[in-house]
Order: structure tokens, then sequence, then C-alpha cells
């Protein structure tokens, strides 16, 4: 492969990126290979070290934010489209535009709503830690004659920040696990913004 | 922790001068396991992160991208190194726990 047939083949690859983002791409791998070729390496050499055009545009699409993967998407659409559409987009919009919001509020309701019980979690842990604490005092207990009384309070404490460092594992584990989710869920998303593999 | 890490190797050359693309890579291989897809994002986070800057310079009728590490991107470095320094605390207390059960 020559280095603009590369240069090409990645264009088309990174069609999801704006404009900028994508001839920033095109110049760091152009600038790479006449460097490598500059040194010395044969071009088709130079081009076969790097890595596949769609290895290399997963690459870049995966660190881009999904914002702007989506914005770039919605004026790419927008731009071609006929008079009749827009008129149409407009007149259905008291259809499609509180579905849309709808549709917004229930995905930000369950981030939220999984995030809470991680917040939660975290509260009840620290509840759990300072009734502990505070149970402790009863320690004071021992030293004024009410032994029986001291022993349950301090008892009590033990088991409050046990049950704090339990729920507090929880609370850390389940803050770990959604985060995953939610780069897992990006990256998915991500995903659709590659061009669709040609086929054969 | 390895992505910080590759992202302090880049910053911790170019906190020894300028460099450009090619010549980062030169002189990461020896020591990383480092490639231009991997350099490239690398770059434009720091970037983002305004660790680094970009400037051009014309170089045999093209243009070639230069980067410089700012002051935030030498924060960067000192941030990982003391994050390393109680990684190997730990890797200390793991190792002592170890010979005592052997001896």
């Amino acid at each position: 492969m020559t280095r603009v047939e590369f240069l090409h083949l990645l264009e088309q690859e990174l069609q999801s990126l704006p404009k900028e983002e994508r001839e920033r791409s095109l110049a760091f791998y152009d600038e790479l290979l006449q460097d490598r070729m500059e040194d010395g390496m044969e071009e088709a050499q130079a081009v076969a070290a790097l890595e596949s055009p769609r290895a290399i545009a997963e690459g870049i699409l995966m660190e881009t934010p999904l914002p702007k993967l989506v914005k770039e998407k919605v004026k790419r659409e927008s731009r071609g489209m006929p008079v009749w559409a827009v008129v149409l987009l407009i007149v259905g919009s008291p259809v499609w535009v509180p579905l849309l919001i709808g549709a917004a509020v229930t995905y930000l309701a369950l981030y939220v709503g999984l995030w809470s019980v991680v917040i939660a979690l975290y509260a009840t842990a620290f509840a759990l830690a300072v009734s502990g604490l505070a149970l402790l005092v009863g320690i004071a207990g021992f030293f004024i004659g009410e032994a029986a009384n001291a022993l349950a309070q301090v008892g009590l404490a033990l088991v409050c920040m046990g049950a704090a460092l339990f729920v507090g594992v929880f609370a850390h584990y389940g803050a770990k696990a959604l985060v995953k989710v939610i780069r897992v869920t990006a990256r998915g998303l991500k995903r659709m913004f590659m061009r669709k593999e040609a086929t054969a | 922790m390895k992505r910080g890490m590759l992202d302090a190797c880049v910053l911790s050359v170019l906190s020894r001068g300028d460099s450009y693309g090619y010549q980062l890579i030169k002189d990461l291989t020896p020591h990383v396991e480092i490639t231009e897809s991997t350099l490239y994002p690398i770059l434009k986070r720091l970037e983002t992160a305004q660790c680094l800057t970009v400037y051009e310079v014309a170089h045999n009728g093209r243009l070639r991208k230069f980067y410089r590490i700012t002051q935030a991107g030498r924060d960067r470095i000192v941030e990982f190194l003391n994050s390393w320094k109680d990684a190997m605390a730990v890797y200390s207390f793991i190792e002592k726990g170890c010979q005592h059960d052997a001896g």
C-alpha cells in the first residue's frame, strides 16, 4: 500500500469525526510515514509497520468524547436535508420532541438512580461507622459501675463498625462496577460510529 | 495505572526538550511498548489536559508538529512518580511479609 492509499483509507474510516479532528489525525500519520521514509524506510514497509486504518480509526474514535461524535453526525445528517424534510420535522415537533425528552429523562433517571444506590451505600456505611464510634463512648460505663450496660453498648458499637465495613465494601465495589458499566456502554455506543464493514 | 504510565513516559521525554511524533517513538520504544496508534491518543489526551502545547515548524517543504511540555505536564510527572512511591511502599511490605514466612 502506498502512503496516499493508506491515508485515503484512514480518512474514510474517520468520517464520523469533525473535519478538524480528522485532518489532525491524518496529518499525524502522514508526518510519521514521511519521517520514516526520510529515515530510509521503503514506502510499503513504512505503511506495513502501522496498524490497519480500521484499527487506528477505532483507537481514535474510542478516545473521542461521545457528544462530539453525536454532534458531528447530527450536523452531517442535517446538511443535505431537502426543504420538505425540514418542514416535516418542524411540523412534527410536538410529537417527537416530547418523546425525545421522555427518552432522555428516562436514561438520566436510570443513571441518577444507579448512582443514588451507590451513594446510599456509602452514606449507610458512614452512618454505621459514626454510630459505632458514638456507642464506643459507652466504654466509660465500665468506670462508673455500669459494667453490664457498658458491655452491651460496646458490643453494639463493634457490630456497627463491622457492618460499616461490610456495607462500605459493597459501596466501593458498586461504585467501581458502575463506572465500568458506563465506560463499556460508551465504548459500545462509539462503536456504532465506525464505518460499516465492507461486505466481501 | 498503565495508561498513566505511558502518559508520564511521553511527558518525561518532552521535559528534556520539545520533540515531534517520529522522534518520540524512537526515544520511547527502547523503554516501553508503544506504537503510533498508542502515541497519538496519548498526545491528544495530554493536549486536552493542557499538559503540552503544539506548534509547527517547516521541514523539507512540509510542516512538522512539535510538542512542548507545560507546567501542568511537569506536575503530572511528579504526581505519577509519587503514586508509584506509594505503590513501592506496599511492594516492600508484601515482600517483607513473604520473607518473614520463609525464614
